[in-house]
């Protein structure tokens, strides 16, 4: 598994989108949250800004903002560590080289997995010293009170990973993968889903579709209570419960895995 | 040992039958050559012996299953084009082939020495010319000793001066006592460099020997004289002669075995033919290739 992860590295330790995207995303994931200083007055029932940067809830506005992040970065690197193999004909040299064909669909999922955890536990840092900075005084558990959202962050980052590890094992093409990865992340499954159940409001089998289960792991917390008076006139919910997005995200992650480990392993190359 | 055994491959993409029930022996040792024209088959044969394409039917076993359950890692093989990553430099490429391999640590001087490539080495591939690169894609089949390398038309798309600067490293390792298989439609290339032949065509193995023994002994004589009509006749009078083509008013004719090629100038002369051209050369392996594909 080292000798994987070591061999992954060294392809790409030197290419510019790895270096590209991960100074993105570490620059951006503290900025975005701290643009909420501009934002004094807030609609109520927000009291000021402070939710934004404090404990607890700085875990859940951060994650909102990481998921965003997520679905740019490690969607398009995900596309980018395996379409660019196709395109540069390396994995079939990989292979004649001697590396099998189920090492090198491991050593691109435990790469991802690898980097989601950097990005995760990059996010849990920059969630401890925000809240850190913007509380008086805190014990751990009020800081960790909310630490199911480490769990749901991570799985943010390997859904929109192994999606785009998907959709490039499918395609092979970067151009093909990407557009499709971004299209259908943006509005092609919320087309599909209006297409299958023509309606706001139906079953709630509406809201199983992978994309919509990766973001309603970190859903938007400025309208959770609108989304709860909804609930309550309504009897329908906008929102998967955080055990159901996290069982769904789940599921489709090794979906996604055993589609990619199937194609490599039956096609040619 | 038997470096390599195939037997039965066949290979087909929708109607188009790119193998068929291909069966071949490789001998340990053996500088091998897979020759045949364009579509062949050549390349899906490599490519199915290397694990990149799977063959519809039919096996075939490296090192008599000495190396199983992945003879790949004894095996140094570029095919078609070479494949490298872009941004990175020779060293840091040939490094991930090692890591693969899974040997010892190296510099790769002595390897990039061999292609001439040291001086480049810390050169991003991309900048490399096609000569480079392929020079860089036979250094990469020598790491880990391998056993065997593979080299699949490794002379396409070079000038003269790359095309002998790569013969010259593919005869250094053919010298090393390595089994090489090249494949190639160059006849040239393959009847300079390799001790054993196999012709395709259309997926079909075709003949298979020494080179020596599928060139035939027989003698090609080259003659002309300006008096043509005469001179046809007179050949075509003598019944140890075969095959008399006209090529440029030059007649190219083939001696059966045991004809001795001066008494045919001694009876041109006596006959009252003075012949202005006269050239005896054994037949080359273009020819006899020709023959063999044309005639399947």
């Amino acid at each position: 598994m080292i000798k994987l992860i070591q061999l992954e590295y060294l392809k790409f330790k030197k290419s510019a989108p790895l270096k590209i995207m991960f100074g993105f995303y570490i620059i951006l994931l503290p900025s975005l949250l701290m643009i909420g200083k501009q934002f004094t007055e807030l609609p109520p029932p927000l009291p000021d800004n402070s939710v934004f940067f404090e404990f607890p809830t700085v875990w859940a506005y951060l994650a909102y903002i990481g998921n965003w992040l997520g679905f740019f970065f490690m969607g398009f690197l995900a596309v980018y560590f395996v379409s660019s193999e196709f395109r540069n004909k390396t994995l079939r040299q990989n292979v004649i080289t001697g590396l099998t064909r189920k090492q090198f669909w491991t050593s691109k999922v435990v790469f991802i997995a690898l980097l989601s955890i950097l990005a995760t536990l990059y996010y849990t840092l920059v969630a401890v010293v925000i809240g850190s900075f913007h509380a008086e005084s805190f014990s751990l558990s009020d800081m960790f009170e909310n630490k199911i959202f480490i769990f749901k962050y991570l799985l943010v980052f390997l859904g929109y990973g192994y999606f785009g590890l998907f959709l490039s094992f499918v395609f092979r093409s970067m151009g093909i993968s990407l557009f499709l990865y971004l299209t259908w992340v943006s509005f092609l499954e919320l087309a599909v889903r209006w297409g299958i159940h023509r309606n706001i409001i139906e079953h709630k089998s509406m809201h199983y579709y992978p994309m919509n289960a990766i973001e309603d792991l970190t859903k938007f917390p400025l309208i959770l209570e609108q989304a709860e008076w909804f609930e309550k006139a309504y009897d329908f919910s906008f929102y998967l419960t955080d055990n159901e997005s996290m069982i769904i995200t789940m599921v489709y992650i090794v979906l996604f895995l055993i589609g990619s480990y199937l194609l490599i392993m039956k096609r040619d190359l | 040992m038997k470096a390599l055994q195939i037997n039965k491959l066949t290979k087909t993409y929708g109607s188009i039958k790119a193998l068929d029930q291909l069966s071949l022996e490789i001998e340990e040792g053996n500088i091998f050559g897979i020759l045949g024209p364009n579509g062949s088959g050549k390349t899906t044969t490599l490519g199915c012996i290397l694990g990149i394409l799977h063959p519809n039917s039919g096996s075939y076993k490296w090192f008599d299953g000495k190396y199983d359950p992945n003879p790949r890692l004894k095996i140094g093989a570029i095919l078609e084009t070479p494949n490298f990553y872009p941004y990175l430099n020779a060293v840091d490429n040939l490094e991930i082939v090692r890591r693969i391999k899974g040997t010892a640590n190296q510099d790769f001087m002595e390897i990039l020495e061999l292609v001439n490539l040291a001086e480049r080495r810390k050169s991003k591939f991309m900048t490399y010319s096609l000569g480079m690169k392929q020079r860089l894609a036979i250094a990469a089949t020598m790491i880990g000793d391998p056993d065997v390398v593979i080299f699949d038309e490794p002379t396409n798309g070079l000038d003269p001066e790359g095309i002998a600067e790569v013969r010259n490293t593919l005869k250094k390792i053919a010298s090393t006592g390595k089994t090489v298989i090249m494949a190639s439609h160059i006849l040239d290339e393959v009847e300079k460099i390799c001790s054993h032949v196999a012709i395709i065509k259309k997926g079909k193995l075709l003949a298979t020997g020494t080179v020596g023994s599928i060139l035939s002994d027989n003698l090609t004589v080259e003659l002309a004289s300006l008096d043509k009509e005469k001179l046809e006749n007179f050949l075509k009078g003598i019944k140890e002669l075969d095959k008399i083509s006209l090529n440029e008013n030059i007649f190219s004719i083939e001696l059966k075995e045991g004809y001795d090629a001066g008494n045919l100038n001694k009876m041109a002369f006596e006959n009252g033919i003075n012949l202005n051209h006269f050239v005896i050369r054994k037949k080359r392996l273009e020819e006899e290739f020709l023959e063999i594909t044309q005639n399947s």
